[in-house]
């Protein structure tokens, strides 16, 4: 129309590219500000892990690097100006060419101008769709993970890490803390820490369950009989602790005893196995009492005295393990953590608990002090930072659906004004033109879903590993965030739908 | 006539018999808010128009011609006074209820076609069949009936683009027509037609006319006036003048 009314064809070239290069702008520097937020938000939410796992995971990706690059932020503002560019040009240039024989013929001009906001609009309509899709990925890869991950924090690892303290203690490398003595500092530390007031037991291992950073061997002889090499061998993960260590961290006894003040060094070489070990490898019966040799050299043939419950000390999840528990003091051992069964809340025994390690000892150091329930969550960190990061994307995703859905109605509502009117005028209630408008965006969602099912049904494999106790075609998860991504998309456009049927007829058909 | 053939079929459908007017206004106001105060574009309009009339509305361009037929179509609901549809006081109607109303017994023939242009001949002509209560399988019965009657069944996967002006304008009465209204409304139906396509069309009101259906029709033609039975004539939104042509009797109306 503004051909029509002489403006030069540059001019109105300008004018939409300058509003389509605005918009861009404007986007880039929400895009940029959002990225200096969200570099500060992924840095608190990578999870912790302990130290083998950690320098493992910097050989890849150090997270705790993260920050903004000025490189990547000019080539993401230079990008952004470039689509806008791109975005401007083609949609101006065809404005401008002059269709006004066209545009003004009376009668053919609203054809002629619905077929090119037709094109238009379908590109439009195609971004939208593209987006549900995309957020409908999301949001079933965020389902998945929160769902692994509130599976995985409910199930039974074999232990209970409510009310417990852990921390390691680091002697020095040469002096008195060495050799034979090690064991006796121990030994008088885990007395010290028992008496402390609010404290009811008192472990000690070299790893926490579900920390993935425990010793393992294999399993040589099973009452008495050497196994053959190969196949036969099955590894056995093997923790040397103190008799109050199995209590400490609430594991369940299955068959016997747990391990005692009896099990010393110069006593019968003794251990306690796992309910999966027991029915792995004594198939025929009670464990209890038989014998069984593995790759430490004490315990080449060890006396079983009880079964316990299987503690996870893997990832969460994974299936259990053989594992085997002999007495610290039937071996020269490593150093160690520290676990404390405490009856209030474990922080309020953390100080006496450092002020006990520092009176033994100042040479001591006592470090990386967590609850076991600390350990456990962040044992889960990936799920839950892959759950948070998807689900923040997905977020993202959906009000960018939403906000597409809402800009592409009200464009076509208000494209469509004529034909809304005409169509009240020959009978079309309220209730007939918002599902006239609303039947589109459903349209368009439900294009979208489609799509974005399959591409979740595709993609979600990715998250094999991380899935934990659903398959990762859910459909339960597929269903839901469906649901979400219609409902919330309805309620998008629900609005233009309202103002579509707000038209007045004889406005809408005195304008055309 | 070329292009209109009779059918017993033809006759609009009312389902409960009524005396009195078809019609009836009495004090009509209708005023814009400007910004100096109010400007009316209808002043005190008073109007029986008797079912079976061919009622022609003339006047000077501006004169609120439209305004009136909008409102007797009831696709305009801000205004003050008394509007008796078939002894339905209309004014009294809530919008939705008056929308219920407009399809049962109202059919609008504009001067701009207003044709979906997205849509085929055939598909313009089930529209208002889609907003009605008609079975679907009925519906398609209908449009290919309609084609039939308006003989233009060879133009019915056409665009309203492909056709002439006095072929959309076809199109568009049988789009009024089609679900068998009572009330016939036309503003300007033929202002943007040749004179040939204009007669063509004022023979298909006569015809449905004689077959029952009141019409109340704009136009600046004194040609096409002659085609109808009364004359109601408004300037400055005042009808000023309200005669009857061919038995050439005055005036029916309350005018003024
Ligand atoms: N939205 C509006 N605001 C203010 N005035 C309006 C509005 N719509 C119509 N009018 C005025 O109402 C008056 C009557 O308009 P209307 O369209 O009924 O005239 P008409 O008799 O049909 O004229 P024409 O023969 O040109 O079609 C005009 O003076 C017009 O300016
Ligand atoms: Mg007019």
């Amino acid at each position: 129309m503004r051909v029509a009314i002489g403006a030069r064809r540059s001019q109105v070239l300008a004018e939409l590219l300058t509003e389509t290069l605005v918009l861009a702008l404007v986007g880039g520097v929400l895009g940029v500000v959002l990225a200096a937020w969200s570099v500060d938000t992924v840095r608190t939410l990578v999870p912790e892990t302990g130290g083998r796992m950690r320098t493992q995971m910097a050989q890849y990706l150090d997270l705790s690097q993260v920050q903004l690059d000025v490189r990547v932020l000019a080539f993401g503002l230079a990008l952004s100006l470039v689509t806008g560019l791109l975005c401007g040009l083609v949609p101006a240039l065809r404005a401008s060419r002059p269709m006004l024989a066209d545009a003004l013929k009376d009668g053919a001009g609203a054809s002629s101008e619905s077929a090119l906001t037709f094109r238009r609009g379908q590109a439009r309509a195609l971004l939208v769709t593209g987006n549900v899709a995309l957020s409908l990925l999301l949001l079933v890869g965020a389902g998945l993970l929160s769902r692994s991950f509130a599976k995985a924090r409910g199930v039974d690892a074999g232990f209970d890490a409510r009310d417990v303290l852990t921390f390691r203690v680091q002697p020095p490398t040469d002096s008195a803390f060495s050799g034979a003595r090690a064991s006796l500092y121990r030994q008088e530390l885990m007395t010290r820490l028992a008496a402390l007031p609010g404290v009811n037991a008192v472990g000690t291992d070299w790893c926490a369950p579900l920390s993935q950073g425990c010793s393992g061997t294999i399993v040589m002889r099973v009452s008495g009989t050497p196994l053959p090499e190969g196949g036969a061998r099955q590894p056995i993960g093997v923790h040397l602790v103190n008799s109050g260590y199995l209590p400490a961290i609430g594991a369940r006894l299955v068959a016997g005893r747990f391990l005692s003040e009896v099990d010393r060094a110069g006593a019968p070489i003794t251990g306690v196995i796992n309910e999966t070990a027991a029915r792995q490898l004594f198939p025929n019966g009670d464990a209890v009492g038989q014998r069984l040799g593995i790759g430490f050299s004490n315990w080449a043939d060890a006396e079983i005295v009880g079964v316990i419950s299987d503690v996870n000390y893997g990832q969460v999840g994974t299936p259990p393990a053989l594992s085997f528990y002999g007495s610290y003091l039937q071996a020269s051992s490593a150093t160690g953590m520290y676990f404390l069964r405490t009856s209030s809340a474990p922080a309020s025994v953390l100080a006496v608990a450092r002020q006990t390690v520092r009176n033994l000892s100042p040479q001591l150091a006592i470090y990386d002090e967590r609850t076991l329930e600390q350990r456990v969550a962040s044992s889960l960190g990936r799920l839950r930072f892959g759950a948070i990061l998807l689900g923040a994307f997905a977020g993202l995703g959906l009000v960018l659906s939403l906000i597409g859905i809402y800009g592409v109605l009200m464009y076509t509502v208000v494209q469509r004004t004529r034909e809304l009117g005409i169509r009240m005028a020959l009978g079309a209630v309220r209730r007939e033109v918002i599902g006239l408008v609303m039947r589109r965006a459903m349209l368009l969602t439900a294009i979208g879903v489609t799509v974005g099912l399959a591409a979740a049904w595709g993609a979600s494999r990715l998250l094999r590993g991380l899935v934990f106790g659903i398959t990762t075609t859910d459909p339960l998860t597929f269903a839901i965030q469906s649901c979400v991504i219609v409902v919330a998309c309805a309620l998008a456009s629900y609005l233009p739908a309202r103002r579509a049927a707000g038209i007045d007829p004889v406005e809408a058909l005195r304008g055309a | 006539m070329a292009f209109f053939r009779t059918t017993k079929r033809d006759a609009p459908v009312e389902d409960d018999v009524f005396s009195g007017p078809l019609v009836s206004l009495r004090g009509v106001e209708k005023a814009f808010d400007i910004p100096s105060g109010k400007s009316y574009v209808l002043r005190r309009v008073s109007l029986d128009i008797a079912p079976g009339e061919f009622v022609t509305i003339m006047g000077p361009s501006g004169a609120g011609k439209s305004t009136l037929l909008s409102i007797l179509g009831m696709f305009d609901g801000a205004w003050q006074g008394e509007y008796y549809l078939r002894n339905v006081a209309v004014h009294a109607l809530a919008n939705k209820d008056r929308l219920s109303l407009n399809r049962k017994h109202i059919g609008f023939v504009f001067q701009q076609y207003h044709l979906l242009d997205d849509l085929t001949v055939a598909e313009n002509l089930d529209v208002p069949l889609s907003y009605r209560d008609v079975p679907r399988d009925q519906r398609a019965a209908i449009v290919a009936d309609t084609l039939d009657r308006f003989q233009i069944v060879g133009k019915k996967d056409l665009y309203p683009r492909q056709l002439s002006g006095g072929q959309q304008q076809l199109v568009g009465v049988a789009r009024a027509v089609i679900a068998k209204p009572g009330l016939l409304l036309a503003d300007e139906p033929t202002g943007n037609l040749h004179s040939s396509q204009a007669r063509d069309i004022m023979e298909l009101f006569v015809t449905l006319n004689r077959q029952g259906t009141t019409i109340v029709q704009v136009t600046h033609s004194e040609e096409n006036a002659q085609y109808g039975s009364r004359i109601v004539t408004v300037r400055d939104g005042w009808v000023v003048d309200d005669v009857r042509t061919g038995d050439g009797g005055r005036g029916t109306g309350v005018g003024g």
